[in-house]
């Protein structure tokens, strides 16, 4: 899919708001911790952009802090993803929740209110 | 009501008619089980008008309540489909002139009848479906300005009286909205109200079903009077509110008892929500989220559904507004009317799925994903 193409990459610091560590019963619940494990890294690609992310979950909001760039603002947004994990290949973000990360795996974000 | 010509006929011959939901039932109908007894039933043909003249059966589909009809013998007549039975309707009869369809109701009615009654007659010689005097009855008033036959033609009412009744809201009357009343308003619900204070201009025509005529604008009408005034000619109990919802007239809902959603303003979407959601009011709320790329624009069409009762649920957090002004080209740059048909034709998918039109398990949030060409769901719960 094209939209892996641009090459803007970031490197994410893991103890930023919006990454938790992986939660070992499912691949998308609920999110009240941030941080994750350092060692861990994955690339992966949010509104056609690549980020290399350190940790092996990411929130809602993290997503959105990428997508928008500016990492604050989440209200109104819809957060899809795709090509994710094996026990949730695609699915919704809801506010405060979080996936497990893979490798490649794709994120779009955006506000939904038009119309 | 006036009565068709051909009705009129049989019910000077003495028959017992039901007129209703586009059909025409003749009661009284004796007819004889596999068991040889005589018995009466109810014959349901398919009753449609256009411009005040009704149709006739077009092409011989017919139904019965009743045993299965059959001859003096006990022998199943050959025009009888018991295996194909329509809630409802009865058992689908299949009978008609050699190489050509009615003429009118009268020719319907008389054939089926007399090929029903015949063997019961053998049996039972004073056995009749005409009484004296006839009698007709007409059901409770249709929602539609002339009945779809293809709901008894087809057998599908008892699906469609999953949507009967209630008053459905459209807030927002652009491209979603727009929409949506394209598709609520195939639906027996009884009344729809439209809540818009826009006015109705030529670019809203290329992102609203149909195409509007170019001295549609001189007047500069409001959207809500024009799209009640093209949906009237389908489906009563249309009204339009021209109204910008906010927190001063959110009384105006009061008068549905669902909410479709499809406002372009954050704000007023989140105001909107929030008056739905303390008012238990069981609403879909409707957004397109677009970006820009070198390949073309991208984003998220999504749908999500609030079920009845109210209180906070993971998907609210979509009603909250944006902190900052929004930089979708949307609004700016694109005409998307197949993604505004697309979310409307999603949202109201999910409408039916409440109603228990469609089967499966009741959705939250979910959406279109353009570039991956694909449908996701939340997590339930």
């Amino acid at each position: 899919m094209a939209i892996t193409t641009n090459t803007t990459e970031r490197t994410i610091d893991p103890t930023a708001p919006g990454y938790a560590a992986a939660a070992p019963d499912a691949a998308v619940v609920p999110d009240t911790a941030v941080g994750g494990s350092a060692q861990a890294t994955r690339s992966i690609v949010v509104n056609g952009v690549r980020h290399v992310v350190h940790g092996d979950r990411i929130t809602f909001e993290g997503v959105v802090g990428l997508a928008d760039g500016r990492g604050t603002r989440s209200d109104g947004h819809t957060v899809a993803f795709t090509r994710g994990p094996v026990e949730a290949p695609e699915g919704l973000l809801m506010p405060g929740h979080g996936t497990v990360l893979v490798e490649d795996q794709v994120f779009h974000a955006t506000a939904t209110h038009e119309g | 009501m006036r009565v068709d010509p051909a009705i009129e006929r049989l019910l000077a011959e003495g028959y017992d008619l039901v007129v209703e939901d586009a059909t025409l039932t003749v009661r009284d109908v004796p007819h004889v089980t596999r068991e040889r007894v005589v018995r009466r039933g109810e014959l349901v043909l398919p009753l449609a008008a256009v411009g005040g003249r009704v149709l006739p059966p077009r092409d011989g589909f017919a139904w019965f309540r009743g045993d299965t009809p059959c001859d003096a013998d006990g022998n199943m007549l050959g025009f009888v489909h018991p295996e194909r039975t329509a809630e409802k309707l009865g058992m689908l009869l299949c009978l008609h002139p050699a190489h050509r369809g009615f003429r009118d109701h009268h020719e319907a009615v008389t054939m089926l009848v007399n090929a029903i009654e015949r063997p019961a007659r053998s049996i039972r010689p004073e056995a009749s479906a005409k009484g004296e005097p006839g009698r007709i009855a007409f059901g409770a008033p249709s929602p539609f300005e002339y009945g779809d036959d293809a709901v008894a033609r087809e057998g599908t009412t008892a699906w469609n009286d999953r949507l009967r009744g209630g008053s459905v809201g459209i807030v927002g009357l652009g491209g979603t909205g727009s929409y949506v009343l394209d598709l609520v308003a195939k639906t027996p619900v009884d009344r729809i109200h439209l809540f818009d204070d826009d006015a109705f201009l030529p670019h809203n025509a290329f992102r609203t079903p149909g195409a509007a005529s170019a001295d549609e604008f001189e007047a500069s009408i409001a959207k809500v009077d024009r799209m009640a005034d093209v949906y009237s000619r389908m489906h009563r109990g249309i009204v339009p509110h021209r109204a910008r919802l906010d927190g001063g007239n959110l009384h105006l809902l009061d008068v549905v008892d669902f909410a479709f959603v499809c406002v372009d303003d954050p704000v007023s979407r989140h105001v909107i929500l929030g008056g739905l959601r303390r008012k238990a009011v069981p609403c879909i709320d409707c957004g397109i989220g677009l970006r820009t790329s070198a390949d073309g624009l991208l984003g998220l069409v999504r749908t999500t559904v609030y079920p009845p009762g109210g209180g906070e649920r993971a998907c609210d957090g979509d009603a909250r507004p944006p902190l900052e002004p929004s930089d979708d080209p949307y609004r700016f740059r694109a005409q998307v009317a197949d993604l505004n048909a697309l979310n409307a034709a999603l949202a109201v998918t999910a409408w039916k799925r409440s109603r228990g039109f469609y089967g499966g398990l009741p959705t939250g949030q979910f959406a279109y994903v353009i570039d991956g060409n694909l449908l996701v769901n939340a997590p339930h719960g």
